[in-house]
């Protein structure tokens, strides 16, 4: 059976009266590459804040690794390894100096894995971080999180920024460690996270709208066209499920997002009772995040 | 990792070596600048003005503030961005490393400087430890420990400057406090609301350290220092002062001997100078006799109250403030200042009013009492002290003394001055006593300093009400000083005078700008 090692409950965070994070219930279990999504200042960093203990809540709790997240501190970040778009790290400090530096900090800290990633992200040893691209210090900051077998990875925005080749390496160089982790990562990289999610979190105006495994996900998700010999009669109500509705002529268009076939069709028939065709489009990841976004601004609208 | 303290030290060397190395050539330059102006005690001047001596304690303070908030910003506190916040720190261990960055590199050149200083001066260190431990104690609480914690709650040099101004600001804000609340400045009756103040002040810094190293809630931190801060002028304003003052001075029992007689003087004032302008205030001087001072003996006159009573039951009061004068022994007259309301002394003036006074007295006696006669060379005063007549200012006498000066008073008597009459000079009458001080600033059994050789000039500048500017009231080799030294402090009392029928017209001083004018001064570490 597998356990959590994430989990979060009614996690509220107020930043001077505003919401930042209301009612966050969160679970990310052993093994799991989570993905966190949604749009700008849907609360996916401050969550992350929370969960690494940057932030006190402001009610609700979060677990991690079995522990309090306030409680987290000192030694239990020696089985966590945060990375973070923005953060500043020791510029004073060359690559090699930096990661002698951390050595001793960590019991499980590998040597040959140190080199190995060293070696992976073309990092150059003898290098200022101050000196080095936003890109370099990122691996460099992910180098660092990773020698050391951390239980839980979690990269906030990881990949924002950076050129398609830097993206890869950090990509390949977290996808290897996956299997003695589990990672959460929130990000706005889309199609990248695609590839390798096994689950993913919507989060919006501090809620998390939905929360699954991501085959689940892309399984119930569908762009639907149906084609009518005349223009449909269009119903009052619409079913709760399908978002972006656009009928024009003969051709009604819409997205499902709690597709089943027989079920879907079923609703189809109900509503219009004969249609000429009908095409069911598996989406991407990027298609159903804007078109969640979409939906949640009509909603805030 | 078992031991992070040494780890993130090194760090921290490796990076603020520069800084380190500032602060040393800051302390060397020190040392030598110090060691090359005063190769004997006689060199040592009382008032030293030149720029090096001015500037050198201050870029030492300077040194070793930016060495504190540079390495405590290493792991910044505030900000929720920083790398270490998510690695292994153990808060513990990261505050221990800081103090031990501290300790080697402020405290510790700071011993060794002034071990350095008082052996070139001819002290023995070993014999000073508890004064020189009682240093290192006062700039833990007047320089670390605030840059420390100012260091804790804010996030760049910048900041830290900002939050600095605004506490040099509220300083001087405070200070002000005192023309709102004048008895609070009555030695003895503010000792509880100081004391509050000081364990307030203390208790929160390092209360803020501890907490933002343990779990970094800046704005929470902000928040308790900014208390802190309107609790110490609460404490000021809300203290019962006249209770205090008149239980740490009581009335003296019917038949208790006091320590000095006090009387109206009932002679015209010679003078109505010494005035200074004051919104809506006139000042008033009233003289009086005293008497009754024992040889060896002083009294402090800590603090007075004065209430005024016109005939037609006009009443003005003007609470406690402290005063600050001391009366000595052979000094017959005296005075007391009143600052009046301008609009109640319009009105009674001139009619003859009825004036009550208290006063709060502190008397002590000198358990030692010595001759001198100083000669050319050196000559040694209680406390280690070692002086000498001044080779750039003739006829003053430099003293120096080993971490702190003590409290000292001289006399010398106007028939035993040596000095040869200069050209126009007029010798003071016969059998005159002129008096001088040696003050003294120590707290823990040391002066706040950078070098633990204190420098006190010894002068006379008391010859009661004559104005010695233009007589013969220097001291040269072969006059001979009373030292009064060794002070015990004797019980505090409260004793009164009232004057019936005076016109207050009479004692009010002309004011002239420029007179006894406030003002800030500021003392060189």
């Amino acid at each position: 059976m597998m356990s959590s090692i994430i989990q979060t409950e009614n996690l509220t965070k107020k930043f001077r009266g505003v919401d930042a994070l209301n009612g966050l219930n969160l679970d990310v279990q052993d093994g799991a590459i989570y993905t966190l999504v949604g749009p700008n200042g849907a609360g996916k960093t401050t969550a992350i804040k929370i969960l690494m203990n940057i932030f006190g809540p402001t009610a609700g709790r979060a677990m991690v690794l079995g522990m309090d997240s306030t409680r987290i501190m000192g030694h239990a970040f020696t089985a966590i390894g945060y990375v973070s778009e923005n953060q500043e790290m020791p510029g004073w400090m060359r690559v090699d100096g930096f990661m002698a530096y951390l050595r001793p900090f960590y019991p499980l800290w590998d040597r040959d894995l140190e080199n190995e990633l060293v070696q992976q992200f073309d990092l150059p040893l003898d290098r200022k971080l101050k000196h080095m691209s936003r890109g370099m210090r990122m691996k460099a900051a992910l180098a660092s999180s990773l020698a050391y077998h951390p239980k839980l990875i979690v990269l906030d925005e990881p990949f924002s920024g950076l050129d398609p080749l830097v993206r890869d390496q950090l990509i390949e160089g977290m996808l290897a460690r996956a299997s003695e982790a589990t990672i959460l990562i929130s990000s706005h990289d889309l199609a990248e996270v695609e590839t390798f999610a096994s689950h993913v979190g919507y989060l919006e105006q501090g809620r998390l709208r939905f929360s699954e495994e991501m085959a689940t996900l892309t399984e119930r998700f569908r762009e639907v066209e149906l084609t009518f010999d005349l223009p449909p009669t269009l119903p009052e109500k619409w079913p709760e499920s399908w978002m972006q509705i656009d009928a024009s002529g003969v051709v009604l268009r819409f997205i499902e997002s709690r597709f089943e076939e027989e079920r879907t069709g079923g609703e189809i028939q109900k509503l219009f009772g004969t249609v000429h065709d009908m095409t069911f489009t598996p989406m991407s990841l990027r298609s159903i995040f804007l078109a969640m976004a979409k939906a949640g601004r009509g909603r805030s609208a | 990792m078992r031991n992070q303290i040494f780890h993130i030290f090194r760090k921290d060397i490796h990076q603020h070596w520069r800084e380190i190395a500032l602060s040393v050539a800051i302390i060397v330059a020190y040392a030598w600048h110090a060691v090359s102006r005063s190769k004997t005690p006689a060199d040592y001047m009382p008032y030293d003005f030149s720029f090096l001596s001015q500037i050198l304690p201050w870029l030492v303070v300077v040194s070793w503030a930016l060495l504190i908030l540079r390495s405590s910003h290493a792991e910044c506190l505030v900000g929720d961005r920083q790398f270490w916040v998510t690695r292994p720190y153990e808060w513990k261990q990261l505050l221990a490393a800081k103090l031990l960055f501290v300790a080697v590199f402020v405290n510790v050149p700071l011993l060794i400087l002034q071990v350095f200083l008082l052996v070139m001066t001819g002290y023995l260190p070993i014999s000073h430890i508890s004064g020189l431990l009682g240093l290192q104690l006062l700039w833990l609480m007047v320089v670390i420990l605030p840059v420390m914690t100012l260091a804790t709650v804010t996030a760049s040099i910048g900041q830290f400057l900002l939050s600095l101004l605004g506490v040099l600001l509220y300083v001087i804000a405070l200070g002000s406090l005192s023309s709102v609340v004048p008895a609070a400045g009555v030695s003895g009756g503010n000792s509880v609301t100081t004391w509050l103040c000081i364990l307030v002040v203390v208790g929160t810094t390092l209360a803020v350290v501890l907490w933002q190293h343990s779990r970094r809630r800046t704005a929470r931190s902000r928040i308790l220092l900014l208390c802190a801060g309107a609790v110490v002028p609460i404490f000021i304003l809300a203290t019962p002062y006249r209770i205090l003052i008149e239980r740490v001075y009581p009335q003296a029992a019917a038949g208790q001997q006091l320590p000095v007689q006090l009387a109206f003087d009932p002679a015209k004032p010679a003078s109505n100078e010494g005035g200074h302008p004051e919104k809506n205030k006139v000042h008033v001087r009233i003289p009086l006799l005293v008497s009754g001072i024992a040889n060896g003996h002083i009294v402090l006159m800590a603090g007075s109250t004065e209430s005024v009573k016109a005939p037609e039951g006009q009443q003005w009061s003007s609470g406690w403030h402290g005063s600050g004068g001391f009366l000595l022994p052979n000094r017959q007259h005296d005075q007391t200042y009143i600052t009046i309301d301008k609009d109640f002394f319009e009105r009674v003036k001139s009619t003859p009013v009825k004036v009550h006074i208290t006063y709060a007295l502190a008397p002590a006696h000198a358990r030692e009492t010595m001759r001198i006669v100083p000669q050319g060379s050196q000559f040694t005063l209680p406390g280690e002290g070692r002086c000498s007549f001044s080779p750039i200012a003739t006829e003053e006498i430099a003293c120096v003394f080993p971490l702190k000066a003590p409290y000292m008073l001289v006399s010398v008597k106007s028939d035993e001055i040596t000095c040869a009459p200069r050209q126009k000079e007029t010798s003071l009458p016969p059998g005159t006593i002129g008096y001088g001080w040696i003050w003294s600033a120590a707290v823990f059994g040391a002066e706040f300093g950078v070098s633990p050789v204190i420098v006190r000039p010894l002068s006379l500048t008391d010859w009661g009400e004559i104005k010695a500017r233009d007589l013969r009231s220097r001291v040269c080799p072969g006059t001979p000083l009373t030292m009064f030294a060794n002070w015990e402090d004797l019980p505090p009392t409260r004793t009164e005078i009232e004057i019936d029928g005076i016109r207050l017209a009479d004692y009010q001083l002309n004011d002239a700008p420029g007179g006894d004018m406030g003002g800030f001064g500021i003392i060189v570490p």
